[in-house]
């Protein structure tokens, strides 16, 4: 008897770590010892395999089985490690040849291979990979050199042996994607849907103010809409977070599609960011990651939790530590939020709240929370005759060929969009008279001395959209005008 | 036992035995006779008898205890030491806890400024105006320190140099309405504080507000509303006005306005208009001119902003209305308004633009 090897990939975050499955079939007392995972996992995943062995007629039978996971101290989480132990033994036994692939998969009872959680981000870079049937058109878009699926333990042994021709993964179903909401749908509003649209140019933050019912979410659900489709790479990270934490849909192709997030607003912390015991699990800002995080009710978050986005937004990753180790996740999202302008939410009867309840309520959007964002247009109230009348105004996808061409522009200066491009290239492009402006602005109280920069950026987005090489006295007005609520809005006093 | 003394022992006396100003003003009406028009506190007291809390000795020292701020400079008055104008239109009025820490203010012409506690803008601006312009002319500004107009009147006339008395709702020493320190303290420095209220008096009921604003129409010549809705505590001052004989003076609104409502149905029932603080001091017949308001020359602007500019008046407009009235696009809306706010012509106010 000797020591059968197999590979399989442990997942720290997104980062794949290779595990080294030995198992070693003899003499002794018997059993079916897993060592090197922590925990209760171990014996579980020692008891399917054997029963799973045995369904497949390669029982044990009285022998001392040993497993071991070698390293030791990356952290293993899941069943995910089922099918390697299985097929560490069947070579230790003889049963199958040995080979270099990487093996994913949870074993049933009666020897079924089932597909498991972040199979994407696991086989990234990998070669040889051997996975699950359900997960064949996920494992696909890794584009590994040599993709086996197998539905249950027998068949990898017949395939490995030359018994049975390898299975073909299914063609992804090519269903068209579904149109997202269409900003033909959005009535009125022209300040709105032009803020909209810079921050969709410019990838900056967003502040929807309004009573409820005029529109808030619904004009937040049409800025993936807006956003140009996602390249290779960030498509297959995107498609990784969606795996991992299981939302990846089977049968599909790769979706190309800006993300959206909303969580709600009693969201804990854990939630938003990312946490959950163990390795921590990716949040809401990571699942958003080149898309959209919307935040419905801004006003009724806990300003803990939203302190808890300022490092995501400044840095784009979050890197979150747990006594099991630290994971880091991508956070490049583009916030949405939405509020409104006081506690009872006045509709058309006017506001009846009492002053100071009112002055509380919007201090909230004061400081470092409005420095979180760039555009804030006041969404107002929809006549009625406006509802039943038709919609008329700009479809998505003009709206998104315009988008589109001020995000060519800014390509050819820097890589990343404006909101995260190096402030000294986008001051490089701005005329004096452009700089004035901003600097009046800033002397007559309407921009923060932090705004300044952040106004800069959404001048040149203004600029990008007017197809100017240079930021204009008058695409510095209208950065001004868009943050106009975020800076001084709330002294009413004159 | 000079007069001023036995003043503040008469007044202290209902203070300290916890007579509410409300009862005094009943036991007073009750007690009153041909030959005692103003009764005595000790005489109020002995009416009140076993409803007070305390039992009043003969001889009470001159409390200390009761004012929380700084009550050394708290004084009580009552009786002859009242405002006359007070006195003249309330008979018995008082007492009245005083805080002036500043000179003794000659008599002077006063007008009362009141007006809603959430105004417009333009509302605000108006208030300050004409407040600081008849206090220019030497006139006292008087109001009740609420927020808004009361507070736009009170600093107009600060800035302005002039004298401004507030009549609060709630006793000396209570933050109310809440972040008016500073200000509390320039109008106790310039033409003093008034309560009927003791020191330390919180807001127990709405109505010492409205038993506050009969004070201020008491206290003034004349009485100007500057928006006041339909419902607004201003109109009880108007109303306690033209029951003492003052002149009620109105500054017109827009009808869209609704924070003015109350005012506009006031002018219908025949109130006086009045437009700047050149027509108060006219009515009040006073000849010195108010402050002349500096007018620049317009700046050159850009066609968008003179033609966005020529549509703002004092009510707030949304950007999408100006962009659809103008026939601009919203980008030339929003550049032209930030043009004019620099210029300072037009402010971002609520969820608007006005014209400044």
């Amino acid at each position: 008897m000797s020591v059968g090897i197999a590979r399989s990939v442990a997942l720290v975050g997104l980062e794949p770590r290779q595990v080294r499955v030995e198992a070693h079939v003899g003499q002794g007392l018997p059993g079916f010892t897993v060592l090197g995972i922590s925990g209760a996992a171990g014996s579980q995943a020692g008891e399917r395999v054997r029963a799973a062995l045995a369904a497949c007629g390669q029982g044990v039978g009285q022998r001392k089985v040993l497993v071991n996971l070698a390293p030791a101290d990356v952290p293993k989480v899941g069943a995910r490690f089922d099918l390697a132990i299985a097929v560490a033994v069947l070579r230790a036994l003889e049963q199958v040849p040995a080979r270099d692939d990487v093996l994913l998969g949870e074993l049933t009872l009666t020897g079924q291979v089932r597909g498991v959680p972040g199979v994407l981000p696991s086989i990234l870079g990998a070669t040889r990979v051997t996975v699950a049937a359900g997960d064949a058109t996920e494992a696909a878009l890794a584009r590994t050199a040599e993709l086996l699926a197998v539905a249950d333990l027998r068949e990898y042994m017949a395939v490995v042996n030359g018994d049975l021709a390898v299975r073909r993964p299914p063609a992804p179903v090519d269903d068209p994607p579904q149109p997202g909401p269409d900003m033909v749908d959005v009535v009125g509003q022209p300040e709105a849907r032009r803020a909209v649209e810079v921050a969709a140019a410019g990838g900056h933050h967003l502040l929807l103010l309004g009573p409820p019912g005029a529109g808030k979410s619904m004009l937040a659900r049409r800025v993936p809409g807006l956003l140009p489709p996602l390249e290779d790479e960030r498509a297959l990270q995107v498609a990784s977070v969606a795996s991992l934490v299981g939302r990846f849909r089977p049968g599909r192709g790769l979706d190309r599609r800006p993300p959206f997030a909303a969580p709600h607003h009693t969201s804990s912390a854990a939630a938003l960011l990312g946490g959950g015991s163990g390795l921590a699990r990716p949040g809401a800002v990571s699942e958003a990651t080149s898309g959209v995080l919307f935040l419905d009710e801004l006003f009724e978050w806990s300003p803990r939790t939203l302190d808890g986005l300022r490092e995501p937004m400044e840095e784009g990753t979050v890197r979150i530590a747990r006594a099991a180790g630290t994971v880091t996740y991508p956070a490049e999202f583009m916030l949405v939020a939405a509020g409104n302008l006081c506690p009872c939410g006045p509709a058309r009867s006017g506001c009846r709240c009492r002053p100071d309840v009112v002055d509380r309520y919007r201090a909230r959007l004061t400081g470092p929370l409005a420095d979180r964002f760039d555009l804030a247009p006041l969404i107002e109230p929809v006549p009625a005759q406006a509802l039943a009348g038709p919609g008329g105004d700009e479809s998505t996808a003009t709206v998104a060929a315009r988008v589109a061409r001020a995000r060519a522009r800014a390509l050819t200066r820097s890589p990343l969009p404006n909101a995260r491009a190096a402030i000294e290239v986008v001051r490089r492009t701005a005329t004096p008279e452009a700089v004035d402006v901003l600097v009046r602005a800033v002397s007559r109280g309407r921009l923060s001395a932090r705004g300044f920069d952040r106004a800069m950026r959404v001048a040149r987005t203004c600029a990008d959209l007017a197809g100017t090489p240079r930021i204009a006295a008058e695409d510095a007005h209208e950065a001004v005008a868009h943050r106009a609520r975020l800076d001084r809005v709330w002294d009413v006093a004159a | 036992m000079t007069p001023a003394e036995s003043l503040v022992r008469d007044v202290h006396t209902l203070l300290w035995a916890g007579v509410t100003p409300e009862q005094a003003d009943r036991a007073r009406e009750r007690l009153r006779t041909q030959a005692n028009p103003v009764p005595t506190p000790q005489a109020v007291v002995r009416s009140l008898g076993a409803r007070l809390p305390v039992q009043v000795p003969d001889q009470v020292e001159p409390a200390t205890a009761a004012g929380a701020e700084a009550a050394d400079m708290t004084v009580l008055v009552t009786g002859a030491s009242m405002p006359w104008r007070l006195s003249a239109a309330w008979d018995g009025g008082g007492p009245l806890w005083v805080r002036h820490t500043g000179a003794d203010v000659p008599d002077r012409p006063t007008v009362a400024i009141v007006g809603t506690r959430r105004p417009t803008l333009d509302g605000m601006r108006l208030a300050g105006r004409i407040a600081a312009g008849v206090a220019a002319a030497g006139v006292v500004v008087v109001s009740g320190l609420a927020r808004g107009i009361d507070q736009a009147a009170h600093r107009g006339a600060l800035q302005a140099g002039g004298v401004t008395t507030a009549v609060l709702g709630t006793g000396h020493g209570v933050d109310y309405p809440g972040g008016t320190g500073v200000l509390r303290r320039q109008i106790a420095a310039s033409g003093g504080l008034l309560s009927e209220y003791a020191p330390g008096r919180g807001v127990r009921h709405p109505h010492q507000f409205v038993r506050r604003n009969r004070i201020i129409a008491g206290l003034a010549d004349a009485v100007v509303l500057i928006e006041a809705g339909e419902r607004s505590g201003a109109l009880s001052t108007a109303g306690a006005a033209v029951g003492m004989g003052r002149e009620v003076l109105v500054v017109p609104a827009s009808p869209s306005n609704t924070a003015a409502a109350g005012a506009l149905q006031l002018l219908g029932a025949g109130a006086t208009p009045v437009r700047d603080a050149q027509d108060v001091l006219h009515l009040l017949k006073i000849d010195r001119p108010a402050a002349a308001v500096d007018t620049d020359p317009t700046p050159a602007l850009p066609p968008a902003a003179a033609e966005l500019l020529a549509l703002l008046g004092p009510i707030p407009e949304p950007l999408g209305a100006l962009a659809a009235a103008a026939g601009l696009s919203v980008r030339a809306v929003l550049v032209a308004v930030s043009e004019l706010e620099d210029a300072g012509l037009a402010r971002r106010h609520g969820d608007g633009v006005v014209r400044t």
